[in-house]
């Protein structure tokens, strides 16, 4: 057989196309009114059982991963656990209808996984601030008619997820006895550490990844789970909902629920404030996020985007703080996932550190230029919701530094800040005055805010001109001092000059934009 | 009948507090680090001493005065660093609230006392609370020039809100204000970046507020037309406090204002982490009923705290003892 030149050409391109296509990741998006649901409702509707699980099963079908589908991802007699977020139960003061994973979601992954699987044991695996029932420990003991509960035992009723009432023990005997070939059961991973042979507390090293990339965190080692660690199949099942620190709780964040509680909280604390404390870097909570994925990266990822919780992870006491939004989204990718929940919620991923991070030990894409998304259109569902007080994007990493202002710029040193903030009396040494020049390249014209945090006196000077001056006295705080600013089609270049106060020099930069919500300015991109 | 105190010692209010829209047959054993109650310190220049609803003895002040003396600096001092010791958290006060090296923004509101503010400026400086401490008000130059010469490390100046630096922008959280629902107000750079706010305001009541107290001090921060034209006078007064609501509030002084600006003499303050709280006793103590002033509701209903003076621990004095009833103002509709 022979082929023309133009033949060869456009059966050549056909491949390259084919070739980029099945490169994309592939992510599932429905909604409740999604049109090939067998029965669609409004977006408003508060939903069944049969409603959600229709919904995670679409889009567990639209999200398949690579291998083809879920189940065939599974391999037969595996050890399958699903993480849902269940950080805490309804007694407790921060608690609000969309603090964690619905019931609904989990039973529906659950039933998807015992239905369409060869799996042999399925596990739903959580640790949240409430002691299990064998703990002596008199706090965050949570009652319910009389007698002590946990996670398991937890009767949530039938008003807070419509369609299903009772316990996660009742959901597990009830799949326990439709699927007598299985084993259905519960670990509460707030006390499943791994434990060294003498039976105490194991400190266990980030993987590495397969590129080389270690530990993110303020220390390399940390308490796992048993659990966590030893599963055949992971798949985290998260509530998508705004949080104080990293901004998105979701997919990855999910893995602070992973952390035994039992090894990082202190006395009258149940919680993973040693965690918090121990291994956060430069005041972000990011690098732990990663860290802990990296012990057992997700296999698959069902995101519960029914009803969510803006302006912070916990109640804060709102009437209107509980969103709707009756979605529901599934992938392989949890980085790509992520991403896809940050935009739908208005976040840029660019400004959600661990994603960042989470890319660089390769555990997915955060550009959604490389992600499809089937079933419903994510342009259509995006929504602002409010951000937490605060709230800050990613601040620019790439700089030039010199402690001798007065020399050209090109002769400045590069520095590449591994956090928000650049201590420049660390990077580059005691000095009477420090400069500090960074670059933006905006693909059009753009409006917003240029924000500072700084110690020592400082001028800022974008494009020639000065937009701020300060004599930073007291402790540097992102975004401290604003200036509205404008920045030119193309590059613009900003240049700061410090000198030091009390020993310290500090500066952070982040354009914001129009909104001034701490958001990193759309088109925009910094450079040296 | 019981004082309101003895009823809070019964633990009624605690249940009350807890009883919400949860099931009444739940219950968490939370810690102590979790125990979120507002705790309103209540000071009356005559104040001898009380005893707390749990039986600790209260100590009183050093030269207590008739609740209508003229007081000296010393006195109005001493008033203060009580009602600061008493207007805590579980987790601490003041000078919990303040570090060392913040820079503080101080909101007087309208005819507050400059005695008072030199007092709070002398015990910030006196306790290192802050680096930079800024007072919005040409007014106190004078309570700062001493100050400046006698604490050297710390960096006070006084913005006068006529002529300061301001800046434009949106609010990052949300708003509620129907002519303004993004929140875009003029407001002091200052007030934007310092890094905790602490509002003075004395008991005053107001035509259309009822009373205006420490979140009434917001309303002297955006220029009078951005307010007119952003809504109704709560909404506005709200959404301002929601852009760096108050780390500490602080209510009273030597005189207050009834009915439509009368002076009244009644040395009490009034003091807590918590504005909502702090206002809602205070207007209690003016023998206002906080729930039907729409403003506490508001604050309350947007995540600011408790306004429910039955769900809150009070020091001091009682607020039946500390209670003047204040005169309304002709134009004011009770909500």
């Amino acid at each position: 057989m022979s082929w023309n030149r133009r033949e060869f050409l456009f059966t050549a391109a056909g491949a390259a196309i084919a070739r980029a296509e099945a490169a994309k990741v592939r992510l599932g998006l429905v909604q409740s009114s999604h049109r090939r649901l067998p029965h669609p409702v409004s977006p408003e509707h508060e939903l069944d059982a049969e409603l959600v699980r229709d919904m995670v099963w679409k889009a567990i079908e639209h999200g398949a991963p690579a291998a083809g589908s879920l189940e065939a991802k599974i391999r037969p007699g595996s050890w399958v656990v699903i993480k849902p977020n269940i950080g805490g139960l309804r007694p407790a003061s921060s608690y609000l209808t969309g603090d964690i994973t619905d019931f609904r979601v989990t039973r529906a992954v659950l039933e998807y996984v015992a239905t369409r699987s060869r799996a042999r044991r399925i596990t739903v695996a959580e640790g949240g601030t409430y002691r299990g029932l064998h703990d002596p420990a008199e706090d965050h003991v949570v009652m319910q008619g009389g007698r002590r509960v946990d996670a398991m035992l937890f009767d949530w009723g039938k008003k807070e997820f419509p369609g299903i009432a009772g316990s996660l023990g009742d959901m597990l005997r009830d799949f326990s006895a439709r699927f007598p070939d299985k084993k259905f059961d519960y670990v509460d991973l707030a006390y499943d550490t791994v434990r060294d042979p003498a039976g105490k507390f194991r400190r266990m090293p980030v993987p590495l990844a397969r590129n080389g990339t270690g530990a993110f965190g303020a220390r390399s080692e940390y308490f796992v789970s048993n659990t966590i660690l030893n599963c055949d199949f992971l798949i985290t099942v998260p509530v998508m909902k705004v949080h104080l620190e990293c901004g998105l709780t979701c997919c990855l964040k999910n893995y602070v629920g992973t952390a035994p509680r039992e090894a990082y909280g202190v006395p009258g604390l149940f919680n993973n404030s040693t965690l918090h404390r121990q291994y956060s870097v430069g005041g972000r909570i990011d690098p732990f996020i990663a860290d802990l994925a990296a012990f057992h990266p997700p296999d698959y990822c069902v995101i519960d985007g029914i009803r969510g919780l803006q302006s912070m992870e916990h109640s804060n006491d709102r009437p209107d703080q509980m969103l709707r939004s009756n979605m529901v989204m599934a992938g392989e990718d949890p980085v790509a996932m992520d991403a896809l929940a940050a935009t739908l919620i208005g976040f840029q991923p660019h400004d959600i550190d661990y994603l960042h991070l989470a890319s660089r030990r390769e555990m997915g894409t955060m550009d959604l230029g490389r992600v499809d998304v089937l079933g419903d259109d994510p342009d259509r569902l995006k929504r602002p919701w409010e951000k937490p007080r605060g709230w800050n994007g990613r601040c620019n990493r790439e700089w030039l530094v010199t402690t001798d202002p007065a020399t050209p710029v090109g002769a400045w040193k590069p520095h590449t800040s591994a956090v928000d903030t650049l201590d420049l009396t660390k990077i580059a040494g005691p000095a009477a005055r420090y400069g500090a020049a960074a670059a933006v390249r905006a693909d059009g014209h753009r409006k917003g805010y240029f924000w500072v945090g700084a110690n020592g006196r400082f001028t800022a000077v974008l494009n020639g001109e000065t937009v701020l001056g300060e004599e930073a006295l007291t402790r540097h705080r992102i975004g401290q001092y604003q200036a509205a600013v404008e920045l030119r089609p193309g590059e613009n270049r900003l240049m700061f000059q410090v000198e030091p106060l009390d020993g310290r020099a500090q500066l952070s930069a982040l354009l914001v934009g129009p909104r001034n919500d701490g958001d990193s300015m759309e088109g925009i991109r910094w450079f040296v | 009948m019981i004082a309101r105190r003895e009823f809070l010692s019964l633990g009624l209010a605690a249940c009350c507090a807890a009883a919400d829209q949860k099931p009444q047959d739940e219950s968490i054993s939370a810690s102590a680090t979790l125990d979120r109650t507002p705790r309103v310190g209540i000071v009356l220049s005559s104040f001898a001493g009380s005893t707390e609803h749990d039986g600790t003895p209260v100590k009183g002040l050093p030269e207590p005065r008739p609740v209508n003396a003229d007081l000296t600096a010393s006195q109005t001092g001493a008033m203060l660093g009580k009602a600061l010791e008493l207007g805590t958290l579980r987790r601490g006060g003041i000078e919990t609230v303040v570090a060392p090296d913040d820079w503080v923004f101080l909101l007087p509101a309208e005819k507050a006392s400059p005695v008072l503010i030199g007092a709070l400026l002398e015990w910030l400086a006196e306790h290192k609370r802050g680096r930079r401490i800024t007072v919005a008000g040409a007014d106190y130059s004078e309570a700062l020039l001493p100050l400046a010469a006698r604490w050297k490390n710390v960096r006070f100046e006084v913005l006068d809100l006529k002529s300061c630096a301001r800046l434009r922008a949106p609010s990052p959280v949300r708003m509620y204000a129907k002519g303004n629902a993004d929140g875009v107000y003029s407001l002091p750079r200052a007030f934007r970046a310092c890094d905790k706010l602490i509002a003075v305001a004395p008991l005053r009541t107001h035509p259309v507020l009822g009373v205006a107290l420490t979140a009434a001090s917001y309303l002297g921060l955006a220029p009078a037309e951005e307010i007119r034209a952003s809504g109704s006078l709560d909404d506005v007064m709200i959404d301002l406090f929601a852009q760096h609501p108050a780390d500490y509030a602080i209510a009273g002084g030597s005189w207050g204002y009834e009915a439509e600006g009368e002076r009244v003499h009644h040395n009490l303050l009034v003091a807590g982490p918590r504005a909502v709280a702090v206002d809602a006793v205070a207007s209690a103590v003016m023998g206002f009923d906080p729930k039907k002033l729409a403003f506490i509701g508001k604050l309350e209903r947007r995540g600011f705290g408790i306004g429910d003076i039955d769900s809150m621990w009070t020091r001091g004095n009682e607020i039946e003892e500390a209670t003047r009833k204040f005169r309304r103002p002709a134009a004011w509709r009770e909500s």
